[in-house]
């Protein structure tokens, strides 16, 4: 016998208010329904049961989906904050810019119809993090290009010191070669190149001076020509590059480093991890096997700057005449290139943490030449406890390119190296390390 | 022994939980617009976990913390346009929704869905070899064959506990939708698991 409330055929077997036991056992019944339904519960077996069930129901499924604890995302969203907000202040001053502009150009040519255009120009849409990198590139390659020499040299007549043109030319090429698919930047490198071939003489030498600074013309030019050369492997510099790695193998000291030409006997890291490069470079092109011996000596050597705390010295162990953090990158980071092996090491792993612990450690931006060996480094060695790390000091490096004005593209020569680099150095730096395959 | 609804029984203090919470996230919102990131990592604090068992639930597994990691951003990036009559969690699950239909668009568009179903059917395997609870492990694959629509608001109004009216302005659909997609899922539920 059906009750008042209750038909044959229902669902529910029964009441034509048990519709409501669902929103009533989840309290999403409106209060104005409540008290009425409420009644009707007491009366009405069919929707006690029917609450009753989806009670059960309710509790099942939260007892067989629950909620499980989740790892701590604050340091993962920071990090991508942090990115965000170098997106934010770019758009901010383009369209600081772009105003300025626009309001220029309205005053002088009282073009109202202009503006609107500019709006649409300058209005910053969202952007991922992939976009700004991509961006940071593309204005890089621009503005490389734009300061190269007629003749194919890499540097700014008037800027930094002019005895390093051609490591600087080799800097220049070695980002080239990264960011190679930017629109006109292999035809750049190639003029480099062969501005750079004609700069080695019969004796393997990179630049005519005898200057303190040769060394790294010939480690970084040496270096830049054999890549090159390995990229393009047509290349008519193959010679040219080959004679500069031998030149290379040739002065090297007796205990294994390099050193600058008036102390044959002071090697030093900064100087050798250019030269053990070179050296590597050099052998995947065809060197010969003498050459190998001399890269192996001088990863000894460079390996005996090591304390064991992981940092390395500069001229031997624990001597840190301009601090260890600088050193330490780059000569991990040669050590991880030439020595594959290098990376299952646990001194490698030692060095690793004092890199990510100088980065983490120092308030001030590290020169660009400590930031690209180690982003180079850490990103080397792929640990996922890094990211942190990397996120936040590329991020950091994109805020500091120029977006406006003449020199956008580039980084500004604002380190201590930038002194005789200028910001051809400072851009090829920064442009490398912030590149991601 | 109906006197008080499952939710007034088992969560009885959310209103006023929420309602705490909710001028919370709104001071920290405000703080966030300032510039106080500080502020906004209390923001993720407090909904992480909710929104990471969200995404779970929804069939994320392998990567839900990604995609609540997205959805912050997204909530940072929007933080200017974000107004205090809102209700922040409303805001948030509105986003996160975006998130979700972006993920599956995606995962679509690349012609990988196959596979990352797959990969989903596999980990659930996992997760249920786990459960040796047959009666809890029938509910969770019941769960889980709700096509995505249904399962959605039942995630919003079972495990989050949003009410009809929040899940419609979260889904931008109407309220009757909400509710009779809500008591289509339930209904579908309770059908197969009757024998249990």
């Amino acid at each position: 016998m059906k009750g008042p409330f209750q038909r044959e055929g229902d669902v529910s077997d029964g009441c034509v208010r048990s519709s409501e036991a669902l929103d009533w056992a989840l309290g999403l019944l409106p209060d104005a329904m409540r008290p009425d339904y409420e009644r009707h519960l007491r009366e009405c077996a069919i929707c006690g049961a029917e609450v009753e069930s989806y009670r059960a129901l309710v509790e099942g499924m939260r007892l067989a989906l629950p909620d499980r604890p989740c790892r701590d995302l604050v340091d993962r969203v920071r990090e991508g904050v942090a990115v965000l907000r170098c997106q934010e202040e770019r758009g901010r001053r383009r369209v600081v810019w772009a105003s300025a502009v626009a309001a220029v150009l309205l005053a002088v040519a009282g073009i109202g119809g202009l503006m609107p255009h500019l709006r649409r120009g300058v209005k910053e849409g969202v952007e991922t993090e992939g976009t700004v990198r991509r961006r940071a590139w593309q204005e890089a390659a621009r503005w490389l290009c734009s300061v190269q020499q007629p003749d194919g040299g890499w540097y700014r007549p008037g800027e930094g010191a002019g005895e390093y043109r051609e490591a600087l030319t080799g800097l220049a090429i070695l980002a080239a070669l990264e960011l190679k698919s930017e629109p006109g930047l292999d035809a750049s490198g190639r003029r480099a190149a062969e501005w750079l071939a004609n700069r080695v003489d019969e004796e393997g030498k990179i630049g005519s001076l005898h200057f303190p600074g040769q060394p790294y013309n010939q480690g970084i030019g040496g270096l830049a020509l054999l890549r090159w050369c390995e990229r393009h492997p047509d290349s008519p510099f193959r010679e040219a590059a080959l004679r500069a790695a031998r030149r290379i193998a040739a002065v090297q000291t007796e205990s294994g480093g390099w050193g600058y030409e008036d102390q044959p006997e002071e090697p030093n890291v900064s100087v050798t991890v250019w030269q053990l490069q070179a050296l590597h470079q050099a052998l995947a092109l065809g060197g010969e096997e003498w050459m190998e011996r001399a890269l192996w000596k001088g990863l000894r050597w460079l390996r005996s700057t090591r304390n064991r705390e992981g940092r390395y010295g500069y001229r031997r162990a624990d001597d840190f005449p301009v601090g260890s953090d600088a050193l330490t990158a780059m000569s991990l980071y040669c050590e991880m290139e030439v020595d594959a092996e290098s990376l299952a090491r646990s001194e490698t792993r030692l060095s690793l943490d004092r890199v990510q612990e100088g980065l983490a450690a120092s308030d001030r931006e590290p020169s660009y030449y400590a930031a690209y060996f180690a982003i180079r480094s850490l990103r080397k060695a792929g640990h996922r406890e890094f990211e942190k790390t990397l996120g936040h000091l590329e991020s950091r490096l994109l805020a500091r390119q120029e977006t406006v004005g003449r020199e956008r593209g580039s980084w500004p020569a604002s380190d201590v190296y930038a002194r005789v680099g200028g910001r051809v150095y400072a851009t090829a730096m920064a442009a490398m390390a912030v590149y991601t395959p | 022994m109906h006197g008080l609804s499952l939710r007034a029984m088992v969560f009885g203090d959310k209103n006023r939980r929420d309602r705490e919470q909710g001028s919370e996230d709104a001071a920290d919102m405000a703080r966030a617009r300032a510039g106080d990131e500080a502020a906004f990592s209390a923001i993720v604090r407090r909904h992480q976990t909710a929104l990471v068992n969200f995404f779970r639930r929804l069939g994320a597994l392998p990567d839900a913390e990604d995609l609540a990691q997205e959805t912050f951003l997204r909530i940072f990036r929007y933080r200017l346009r974000y107004r205090e009559s809102a209700r922040f969690s409303t805001f948030l699950y509105t986003v996160a929704r975006h998130v979700w239909v972006d993920r599956l668009r995606k995962e679509r568009r690349a012609e990988t869905g196959r596979a990352f179903l797959t990969q989903r059917a596999e980990e659930r395997r996992e997760e249920r070899r786990e459960n040796r609870d047959a009666r809890l492990e029938a509910i969770r694959r019941a769960v889980e064959d709700l096509p995505d629509y249904l399962r959605m608001t039942v995630e919003l109004i079972v495990y989050q506990e949003f009410d009809y009216e929040t899940v419609a302005r979260i889904l931008g659909i109407p309220l009757g939708t909400v509710k009779s997609r809500f008591h289509e899922a339930m209904q579908r539920l309770k059908r197969r698991l009757s024998g249990l």
